[in-house]
């Protein structure tokens, strides 16, 4: 009888753990990239975060919000790829400024699984207006009420701006950056978490 | 033999045990740890890098005082106040008279005007204050030189007196670009 529950006992917390497991594996916000020093992520006139994210890349996924275009997008269509998030407005000058590159990124490594998308804290009518001008064709959110928000949550205290974040094809964020990311920062995340299959990266 | 089957089972409990310990401690460990091992300027928060104070100049003049931290700036332009009263409906406020500012050729704007350490301005309003007060907002957005900005700030206070600021605090010096290890946040 005590063999027996010891047996059932055994089972159900064999169960537990493995369950515990595979959501610490697929949930996880624990960084696995970026060195302090010297590393790619680390030039000068960066400015990065160390705060910690209290939202998983799960809750990104379940965002859906409408693009520049008017069409309406499941962020859940990005998982399995590298998906680079920016939060900018069009009153920060340091945001409208890496946003060509983030362009010329997008084109050059939508093959290798990259996906960048941004979402403002703006309005749709300013988001519209500054996509036509300057030619960004990877989708743009306005939220005005809510980019400052969800960015705090993931990780930027102070609510500064531009703040970009990295999320691999296996759910991990793995980049979180406050200020402009370098062209040398996303090829590096291109490089290490994309996804080499359909061309080759540079 | 059945002692030592209830000794195995017992030591693969005492693992199994252990191993949940382990796998549910860790998603709440990640809490806890910061997000990335990287060097981290000590950015002010927005209340500091931008301290705000009015005064009623007289009683249809309001004062602002924008006090700017060392390595931080506000743009001329985004400066907007507005003024009101409940018991003085028509109570509203006119343009600024901002001061020139530092024309900068802004990577992102063009050419556009900034303040740096301090700058003071009047409101004027459209008529006189009457005793309940005004009731004075103003908004301001600016950045730090690092390369990030801050979202607008909206800035409130009531003014019932005519009277004098507060006295203005010393000059913020922030670590603004410093990048040594001591910077590092663990």
């Amino acid at each position: 009888m005590r063999i027996k529950f010891f047996l059932l006992a055994g089972s159900v917390l064999l169960s537990l753990a493995c369950v515990a497991l595979y959501l610490d594996y697929k949930f996880s916000t624990k960084p696995i990239m970026m060195e302090a020093e010297g590393g790619a992520n680390a030039g000068a006139g960066t400015v990065t975060s160390a705060n910690t994210a209290d939202v998983s890349a799960g809750a990104v996924y379940a965002l859906s919000k409408v693009d520049q275009f008017g069409k309406s997008q499941s962020f859940a269509q990005w998982s399995g790829k590298l998906l680079v998030i920016n939060f900018w407005a069009t009153w920060c000058a340091p945001c409208l400024e890496e946003m060509p590159m983030f362009a010329q990124m997008q084109q050059t490594h939508a093959l290798n699984g990259l996906q960048i998308i941004g979402i403002a804290a703006d309005n749709a009518a300013n988001v519209q207006s500054f996509s036509a001008k300057m030619k960004i064709d990877y989708p743009l959110f306005a939220d005005e009420a809510g980019a400052i928000g969800l960015s705090k949550r993931l990780g930027n205290r102070l609510g500064l701006l531009p703040h970009s974040i990295a999320i691999a094809p296996n759910g991990q964020i793995i980049f979180n950056k406050m200020g402009k990311v370098t062209e040398a920062e996303l090829l590096a995340l291109v490089q290490n978490f994309g996804i080499a299959t359909k061309a080759k990266v540079p | 033999m059945k002692q030592q089957l209830l000794a195995l089972m017992r030591l693969v409990m005492c693992g199994v045990g252990g191993l949940v310990a382990v796998g549910c401690a860790a998603p709440l460990s990640h809490a806890a740890e910061p997000a990335l091992s990287i060097l981290q300027p000590k950015l002010l928060d927005a209340n500091i890098a931008f301290k705000f104070a009015a005064r009623l100049k007289d009683a249809k003049t309001i004062e602002v005082r924008y006090q700017i931290a060392n390595g931080y700036y506000v743009y001329k332009d985004k400066f907007r106040a507005t003024a009101g009263a409940s018991e003085q409906p028509s109570l509203t406020a006119l343009a600024p008279t901002l001061p020139d500012g530092t024309i900068v050729d802004d990577p992102g704007f063009g050419k556009v005007e900034t303040y740096r350490q301090v700058v003071f301005f009047d409101v004027p309003l459209n008529e006189a204050v009457k005793n309940a007060g005004v009731q004075f907002t103003l908004n301001a957005q600016g950045c730090a030189d690092v390369g990030v900005c801050y979202a607008p700030q909206r800035h409130s206070i009531s003014l019932s007196a005519i009277g004098a600021f507060a006295p203005m605090t010393a000059p913020i010096v922030s670590d603004i670009g410093d990048f040594s290890p001591a910077s590092r946040m663990q």
